[in-house]
């Protein structure tokens, strides 16, 4: 099946927009030299699972991006296996009920960024986490094989915050909500 | 001077109260290192 290319003037025919799958929710833009960033009503009942992306920022030096929902401080699970870039080095992260998703994004001088799926965030059940990645740019650092996780708590959550043990400047988080 | 990191609120940035900055203490308590030897 082809997809539908639009020209400017075309008439927007309902079943091609209810087919778009990505729909783009939610911007905030990061400001200076924040250590913790919140972004409120980022999910509603729109949709079942939501995608974050924060990119183009920069950290005050390497650190991880932990990420909570709501005001949840209990309950977070999650594993990640890295391996080093510079040598067959293996190495992992996990959460065992911990206050955070601790390290669901990196922040680095060179860039900062976190890109990961929720599934089932606004329903009143256990959300699920996947970390789509977590880009490394020390030439020392790690990519990310796998990983991915939950929260121990069926709760609806309506946002979320991202913090780190120093600061970020700039860049933009960007919800999407993948269409039911 | 800020005594306090920076909290950013959807768009409202401001210097953390004590109950955020409480807050923000336990959030980075268990806060890992990243995997990896710093070049930065």
């Amino acid at each position: 099946m082809g997809y539908p290319v639009f020209a400017t003037g075309d008439v927007l025919n309902a079943s091609d927009m209810n087919a778009v799958g990505l729909w783009l929710v939610k911007t905030q833009t990061v400001g200076t030299g924040v250590s913790s960033v919140t972004v409120t009503n980022a999910f509603s009942a729109d949709y079942d699972n939501y995608r974050i992306i924060y990119s183009g920022g920069i950290g005050s030096t390497a650190q991880a991006i932990a990420l909570q929902l709501g005001a949840s401080t209990t309950g977070y699970y999650s594993a990640q296996a890295t391996i080093l870039y510079s040598a067959d080095t293996f190495g992992y992260i996990r959460d065992n009920n911990a206050a955070n998703w601790s390290t669901a994004g990196g922040a680095f001088t060179d860039g900062a960024n976190l890109d990961v799926t929720l599934y089932g965030v606004q329903a009143t059940r256990r959300t699920g986490l996947a970390l789509n990645t977590r880009i490394d740019y020390r030439t020392a650092g790690a990519g990310v094989l796998v990983g991915n996780g939950f929260h121990n708590v069926a709760a609806s959550y309506t946002g979320f915050t991202l913090s780190v043990a120093g600061t970020i400047t700039g860049g933009t988080i960007r919800v999407y909500g993948y269409r039911n | 001077m800020s005594d306090k990191p920076l909290i950013q609120i959807d768009d409202e940035i401001r210097e953390m109260t004590d109950e955020e900055y409480a807050k923000y203490l336990e959030m980075q308590a268990s806060a890992p290192s990243l995997p990896g030897a710093s070049s930065e």
